[in-house]
């Protein structure tokens, strides 16, 4: 087994960012649920492509068609999930429909109106879904229906390649969202960078200089891996956990469970006594001649900000420094939490690595 | 006997261009859970129901509705007569407000779904904006909608940048005047218009008019307007002159009486708001058209104006008017005039302060002349 203190000095660290990234993935998924995120970018992905100007949206015609219709637990909500198999089928039906010809006129009385005819074009199915391509006007939709179904024989050939085409297209989806949401990822981590100040340096040199502190942050740390199990990525389109979102009550107990899940990290990382917090940020914006943080208004405004400024220009070396230490913070914890968690488990590892098996109880 | 409202509205809020409204605002106000939450936060800032900013709010609930079936259905359950409605598509495509989640296309398409659907009570108008195609393009559009589909009409919506008597129009006018079927024109100084940056020269002044005589003086000095003031050349009343002197027999509603503003400024009360323009009263110039015996095809309605109580009794007079009796019709322009009243009290109120005998006249007998055409029987 290793003992070094390197080894234990580098698990606090990772440790230190594994638990405020799980803290930030806890937010980012309160804010996925406050926007609906992965049904509204579901939906745009498939305006995007089927959006289209010169004929119609075909995505809203799929998203008023009963398979589709039925997914909704409300007939406000958009679906979270749309499987492939269902997108195929419902693509196919609103394309087919494209080419039925209805006839609306009065009846032989000149009393109603009626439907004189009704029909759709003759042919089996693939031909009656070529019929309704046929109608749609020259489109970059219109040209990827008909690539799609040149060489096919019959329907569910057509549903195959419909369904590869959209999973293939649900990846570059997911990929989008990933880079979004990794935005938003890294404007939360600088929230909680900020709000918590967790400061780079001070943490290393805390864990460094403080055996006792190391000792017990290394513990928590292969207990949470011991017990632990991989977080979610909610950067990830098909990582984004929670019930059906369907009106205002089940939007609201989402987002209380979101924000108790959010609140229980937060106090879990209090509970540890770690060297962050702004008590430590009274010590690194401090300094003998003034402190940059606090305002003075005995001074008056501009006699303060003048004082501010002179003490920033006196002490920017240590300003920048800090604003380092945050930044480092900042673009860590925005890696997330399950990039910690293997990293933490691959250190824990590492450490165990020699360790004596235990000896099973004798009977 | 049917009550027939010869105009409502049921598009949603996803037919409405991204622009409309600034920015991305239509886009994030028909997210139906945000949507719902500014009704809630509405709601709870303003208890009663006669607030303005509470109709604002029901206004907004009808207009995000999950597609036009459901806003037809609130429209349906407001009544409790055996009805008929005119559904008035608008082509929104061409305003200059960017795209819409649901093109004018998709609209027209679910309106077919819906005629299917409501094949007694439905009643559509196809939209038609020069702006489309040229003019063979759109009378095969209209006929597709009126003989193919049932649709009963056509709607013009000049303010959303083009003129009535646009060369273009010219085929849709003809055919339109040699088979009866009824226009419904927007015509008053209120409204949504044209949101684009700029005006084409054919904004500006339509040009290649053929055989018709226009107005004395052009628009091309007038384009450092605001758009919203530009629009009510597009609106005026006198432009359909134009249309009807080479087509006197065409039906057509002048909608909405000019709108109860004017109707107030010429009865000298109300507000007195600047005058942008020189283009007079609409109210006066609608009722003119309707005077004017060269052209006997010509009506009006009530929509929209009919929320104003304080113009009842000039309304009815005009309706118990001899020459104007048969060329009114009633409606209401549902959903607008949610910001107004509810639809259920907008028709009760009217019901109450007006004769039966002159509802039926314009709720019925007018309405079911004005449509009936070659194609469709009332």
């Amino acid at each position: 087994m290793f003992d070094l203190p390197v080894l234990d000095f580098t698990i606090s660290i990772v440790f230190v960012f594994f638990l405020f990234s799980l803290f930030a993935a806890a937010l980012l998924e309160l804010v996925n649920t406050v926007r609906k995120r992965r049904a509204r970018i579901l939906r745009d992905a498939l305006d995007k492509v089927m959006n289209d100007p010169q004929n119609k949206n075909f995505a809203e015609l799929i998203y008023n068609h009963p398979i589709i219709e039925a997914s909704r637990k409300d007939p406000d909500s958009l679906p979270s999930y749309i499987s492939a198999e269902n997108f195929a089928t419902a693509l196919i039906a609103v394309i087919t429909e494209q080419g039925r010809q209805v006839k609306i006129g009065m009846n032989v009385t000149n009393t109603a109106q009626e439907v004189k005819s009704d029909t759709t074009p003759p042919g089996t199915p693939i031909e009656q879904f070529r019929a309704g391509l046929k109608t749609l006007e020259p489109s970059s939709f219109q040209q990827l229906m008909v690539s799609l179904s040149q060489f096919v024989n019959d329907l569910g050939q057509l549903e195959k390649k419909l369904i590869t085409w959209y999973n293939g297209y649900m990846d570059r989806v997911s990929g989008w969202f990933k880079r979004k949401s990794h935005k938003i990822l890294m404007l939360l981590s600088a929230v909680v960078v900020i709000g918590c100040y967790v400061d780079f340096f001070h943490l290393a040199s805390e864990f460094w200089n403080n055996d006792k502190l190391r000792t017990q942050i290394v513990q928590s740390a292969v207990a949470t891996v011991e017990n632990g199990q991989k977080p979610n990525d909610p950067t990830q389109l098909n990582n984004i956990q929670g019930q059906q979102v369907t009106n205002i009550d089940s939007l609201k107990s989402e987002i209380r469970n979101r924000y108790n899940a959010a609140e229980e990290v937060y106090d879990d990382i209090m509970k540890k006594n770690l060297p962050v917090g702004w008590k430590v940020a009274g010590k690194k914006w401090c300094w003998d001649d003034g402190c940059l943080y606090t305002w003075e208004s005995k001074n008056g405004f501009f006699g303060e900000l003048w004082n501010k400024i002179k003490l920033f220009f006196n002490h920017i070396g240590g300003v920048i420094l800090n604003l380092l230490a945050l930044l480092i913070s900042i673009l860590a914890i925005s890696r997330g939490a399950p990039f910690w968690f293997d990293t933490l488990n691959k250190l824990v590892n590492l450490r165990s690595s020699g360790k004596k098996p235990q000896v099973a109880p004798e009977k | 006997m049917y009550l027939y409202n010869a105009h409502t509205h049921i598009f949603t809020t996803k037919c409405i261009p991204e622009n409309f409204l600034g920015k991305g605002l239509i886009r994030i106000i028909s997210i139906p859970l945000i949507n719902k939450l500014m009704l809630k936060l509405l709601r709870q800032i303003l208890p009663s129901e006669s607030d303005f900013l509470s109709k604002y709010a029901n206004f907004l609930a009808i207009g995000s509705n999950k597609n036009q079936d459901a806003v037809y259905q609130d429209l349906v359950n407001s009544y409790d007569d055996a009805c008929r409605f005119v559904v008035l598509t608008l082509d929104m495509d061409h305003m200059g407000a960017g795209r819409a989640e649901v093109n004018y296309n998709t609209q027209l398409y679910e309106v077919l779904q819906l005629k299917l659907k409501y094949m007694q009570q439905m009643l559509p108008f196809v939209s038609v904006d020069p702006r489309r195609g040229n003019a063979q393009e759109l009378l095969n559009l209209v006929k597709l909608y009126i003989e193919e589909y049932g649709f009963t009409g056509i709607k013009l919506y000049p303010a959303l940048g083009f003129y009535p008597f646009d060369p273009n129009l010219d085929l849709v006018h003809q055919y339109a005047e040699a088979n009866e079927i009824p226009l419904m024109t927007h015509c008053t100084k209120a409204g949504v218009y044209y949101k684009g940056d700029t005006l084409s020269e054919q904004q500006i002044w339509p040009k290649n008019l053929d055989g018709v005589q226009l107005p004395e003086n052009d628009h091309s000095d007038s384009t450092h307007m605001k758009n919203r003031d530009f629009k009510n050349f597009f609106t005026d009343p006198d432009n359909y002159r134009q249309v009807l002197s080479k087509y006197p027999k065409l039906k057509i509603c002048i909608a909405h009486y000019g709108g109860s503003t004017e109707i107030e400024r010429f009865l000298g009360r109300g507000k007195k708001k600047k005058q942008i323009n020189e283009l007079g009263n609409f109210y006066k110039k609608t009722r003119d058209l309707l005077e004017d015996t060269n052209f006997p095809n010509v009506y009006t309605d009530v929509s929209y104006t009919l929320a104003a109580n304080s113009i009842f009794p000039e309304l009815i007079a005009d309706i118990q008017n001899p020459v104007l009796r048969d060329n009114i019709l009633f409606g209401t322009d549902y959903f607008m005039t949610i910001i107004e009243k509810n639809e259920r009290q907008l028709v009760s109120d009217f019901r109450a302060a007006i004769d039966p005998k002159d509802f039926s006249q314009i709720a019925n007998t007018n309405v079911k002349s004005y449509l009936n055409s070659t194609f469709f029987k009332a």
